[in-house]
């Protein structure tokens, strides 16, 4: 008995090797990543620059905001050169560029260590405020918005010599100078997103910036007061494109933090001070652990916080596409009007069972091709590309709460739609006609998408506890609460309820299909539907049989 | 063994508030070819699906080769239904092999027998093409091939001839003939009493659910008295309104006539000289149609 049904399993699984369907999916994901990968490389390099001009009737602010951008660009440079050399990552190139050397220093004069084996990716995460005030000071100071001193005492006590500061600072400072826009690609630098023209010359500017931003030949300019530190004037932004608001922005907080900065040096502040009375203060996360232990937030933590969230998506797609290809496929057979002969050899129970698993394993040869692109994929990078990866795989496979339980979820959630989408497509002779049937469970498979971010939040609250029990949506949520993670009274009772449920919608299935196939003509409600469930087996057949 | 290869006793069926098969009893003896005669709407295929076990009786029961349960011989059985169909992408080798695999053939043996099959019945060059390449009555043949891959007992063929051109239905019958030769019980339904009358050893004659002949169809036949065969040219109308004709079947070249009690045939055959071009004046034994007819009139007048 069992083994007709393998057979039915076998065919339908070659068969469906075979057809031009199987191969555009199995395609179609890398593909698409591959794709899309592509867009964002595009639109990351080919946004052009904004241009703006500046009539600075102040005399001084423009000079400041150009330090404060300068600051800005150079903290981003030096603190990618510091993860990378933390990160042990080898410098391109014979000589280190200035903010690799500078940063060098700086890792060296602050204690921390060049890696040795395994990197711990979330020690690196982890925000060190010393090094950020570093990284911060030195970018300041090679601006030249703070003595290179003070940057350098940030770091004391140090064993390297103000003279060897200067040094790199001064270097640092004429590489940026240098810098054309389009040489700093892999970084968001300012310079490179917002690129000022000089202000045409003449007494009043303003006609001909407003004719060249009307021509498109400026996206913007500014017109900064003649007394900042007054407060009574305000600057103008002049565009087209109000919408768009990152240039404003922008130039808006470094001219901000620069009137700031002068109104309080004006009453006898230091530059240092101010500094230090803008810095913010800062939360770090913490995890109460079992025992009532605050612990710190580790990396299986954040894993388990969001790959839950990912394998829900992939455990929807993955359901929802396997067993529309069921549906599609049982309709397809009706239509070729063979599923009579098969049943003089094989019985309804193992028709419908063997093409569930037939198209089960259809349906996970593309899932797995998936996986095998997606790790292949992320291998080739570490390895030829160098990029780590922000999540570690090998985690995410052994942890039992995420991918064994994610197969064993899209096991049971894909048992229980298969039964109701083959029973579907048995009484149904066109795609259009199951489209009506289909509509509550579309409606259902919306319910884990919607609750996917709050579940996700608050794992074990209410909404997630309720919904945990709802049979159609347990595989869902209860992946979605891997966070959590549930207590094991309620993996136990709502997998013994998911369990129950699929067992009986197979069952409903089987009685459906078995008078579904032989079907023809309009198919019947959903009413007729129940009362073909609720009589006893070879009680009711359809009531519009062909034929006598 | 058992002497009977099917046995169905009282079986009736019911759609819902349509009663489709009432009260059937019949026997099918091995070895003869069986034609299940009837109209549309007879209750043919439902018979049918019941003895396949498709379809369950509500009441009665249905013996197949010797056994109350359906399933433990389906493996015994061939079945071609009214609906029939091929997987379109499947090779044709290798759709003949599933089949015989599901019933119960080991896939080698399947494998052999599909090739074997297929080149007897000139089809050996399509082993590697698919299904959707063949014509209708190739794929005919493909279908009924793989009603008897397994070497079934007991083939069922429903509605065999409908949709066929008559070449096509020529190889069919030439095909339902080769399985009473090679022993098989063939129990074949239609409503084309020509086609029935050519091939069947014995006929079971259902209309609305209910049996209304069984038996030799030679039998049959002998029992109904002898009729005229008339061949002609000519506007035969005026032959209905002779005296002494109680029945005719007039196909407007070939009439069938039946006279009343005492009324001579000598003497139709003189008022039709007349006027008609007489190309045949036999006595002969009344065809199936005419059976059926009178059957069917007959179950009219009993209601």
């Amino acid at each position: 008995m069992a083994n007709k049904a393998l057979l039915v399993a076998r065919r339908e699984y070659l068969e469906n090797l075979r057809t031009r369907t199987f191969w555009l999916s199995i395609v179609a994901v890398p593909v698409f990543i591959v794709i899309t990968g592509f867009i964002s490389f595009l639109a990351a390099t080919s946004t052009s620059a904004r241009t703006y001009a500046v009539v600075d009737r102040s005399g001084w602010l423009l000079g400041e905001i150009d330090r404060q951008a300068m600051a800005d660009d150079l903290e981003l440079a030096l603190t990618s050169a510091f993860s990378d050399w933390r990160l042990g990552r080898k410098v391109t190139g014979d000589a280190p560029t200035p903010p690799a050397a500078l940063a060098q220093e700086l890792a060296g004069a602050l204690g921390v260590e060049a890696p040795k084996g395994k990197i711990d990716l979330t020690a690196l995460t982890r925000r060190d405020e010393r090094h950020e005030r570093a990284l911060r000071s030195f970018a300041e100071a090679t601006a030249g918005l703070i003595p290179v001193e003070e940057a350098a005492a940030v770091v004391a006590p140090s064993s390297v010599p103000g003279a060897r500061w200067q040094e790199h600072t001064a270097a640092l400072r004429d590489w940026y100078q240098q810098l054309e826009p389009k040489g700093v690609e892999a970084l968001a630098f300012a310079k490179k997103r917002f690129l000022r023209v000089p202000t045409p010359e003449g007494a009043d500017p303003l006609p001909e910036l407003n004719r060249r931003v009307d021509s498109g030949e400026l996206f913007a300019y500014f017109v900064l007061p003649a007394d900042p530190l007054e407060g009574r004037e305000s600057a103008t932004y002049a565009s087209k494109n109000l919408t768009d608001d990152d240039l404003k922005r922008w130039l808006a907080r470094l001219a901000d933090d620069a009137v700031r900065t002068k109104r309080l040096n004006a009453k006898g502040i230091e530059s240092g001070v101010v500094a230090w009375a803008n810095t913010p203060l800062h939360f770090a996360g913490q995890k109460i652990g079992a025992g009532g232990a605050a612990e710190e937030v580790r990396s299986e933590d954040l894993i388990r916080q969001w790959a839950p969230v990912v394998l829900v998506y992939l455990l929807v797609i993955a359901i929802f596409s396997i067993s529309q290809m069921l549906l599609t496929n049982t309709i397809e057979e009706k239509a070729s009007r063979v599923m009579e002969v098969l049943l003089s050899s094989v019985s309804a129970v193992e028709l419908m069972a063997g093409k569930i698993l037939g198209i089960a394993a259809t349906g996970l040869t593309v899932v797995g091709t998936w996986v095998v692109f997606l790790i292949g994929g992320v291998a080739v990078l570490t390895q030829v590309v160098g990029a780590t990866l922000p999540i570690d795989l090998g985690q995410v496979v052994s942890d039992p709460y995420l991918l064994p339980s994610f197969v064993g979820y899209f096991v049971l959630g894909y048992l229980f739609y298969a039964a109701l989408l083959v029973a579907i497509g048995s009484v149904c002779n066109t795609l259009k006609e199951a489209q009506n049937l289909m509509l509550p469970i579309t409606l259902a498979i919306m319910v884990p998408m919607a609750t996917m971010i709050p579940v996700s939040r608050d794992p074990n609250g209410t909404l997630a506890k309720v919904l945990s029990y709802i049979p159609p949506f347990t595989p869902f949520v209860m992946m979605n609460r891997a966070a959590g993670p549930p207590t094991w009274v309620e993996y136990l009772v709502t997998t013994a309820l998911l369990l129950a449920a699929v067992a009986a919608t197979l069952w409903a299935a089987a009685k459906v299909f078995r008078i579904g196939v032989l079907m023809t003509g309009k198919p019947p409600s959903v009413i007729e539907i129940l009362r073909w469930v609720k009589a006893p087996v070879g009680r009711v057949e359809a009531v519009r049989e062909v034929e006598g | 063994m058992s002497p009977l290869a099917l046995h169905l006793e009282g079986v009736t069926k019911r759609f819902g508030p349509t009663l489709a098969v009432d009260d059937l009893s019949l026997q099918v003896e091995r070895g003869a070819i069986y034609g299940f005669l009837g109209q549309n709407g007879a209750g043919k295929s439902t018979t049918i699906r019941m003895i396949m076990s498709i379809l369950y009786p509500d009441e009665g029961s249905i013996r197949v080769l010797g056994e109350d349960r359906a399933e433990a011989v389906k493996d015994r059985l061939g079945y071609l239904p009214e609906e029939r169909g091929l997987y379109k992408k499947m090779k044709v080798g290798t759709l003949l092999t599933y089949f015989g695999e599901l019933k119960g053939l080991p896939g080698a043996e399947a494998r052999r027998r599909a090739r074997d099959l297929l080149e007897r019945f000139g089809l050996g060059e399509w082993i590697e093409r698919r299904c959707e390449t063949l014509s209708k009555g190739m794929g005919q043949k493909v279908q009924i091939l793989g009603t008897v891959i397994h070497d079934p007992e007991l083939v069922i063929l429903d509605e065999p001839f409908s949709g066929l051109d008559p070449l096509n239905v020529e190889v069919m019958r030439e095909l339902i003939l080769e399985m009473k030769r090679d022993g098989r019980t063939v129990l074949f339904s239609t409503h084309q009493m020509e086609q029935a009358e050519k091939i069947c050893d014995n006929i079971i004659l259902i209309h609305k659910g209910r049996k209304l002949l069984d038996g030799p169809l030679s039998k049959i036949k002998a029992g109904a008295g002898h009729g005229i065969l008339l061949d002609y040219d000519g506007d035969g109308s005026f032959l209905r309104t002779l005296p002494g004709v109680a029945r005719i079947n007039d196909g407007g070249k070939q009439a069938e006539i039946f006279l009343t009690e005492g009324a001579d045939p000598q003497a139709l055959l003189e008022a039709a000289v007349g006027r008609l071009r007489i190309r045949r004046f036999d006595l002969a034994e009344p065809s199936l149609h005419e059976i059926f007819v009178r059957a069917v009139g007959g179950s009219h007048h009993g209601e």
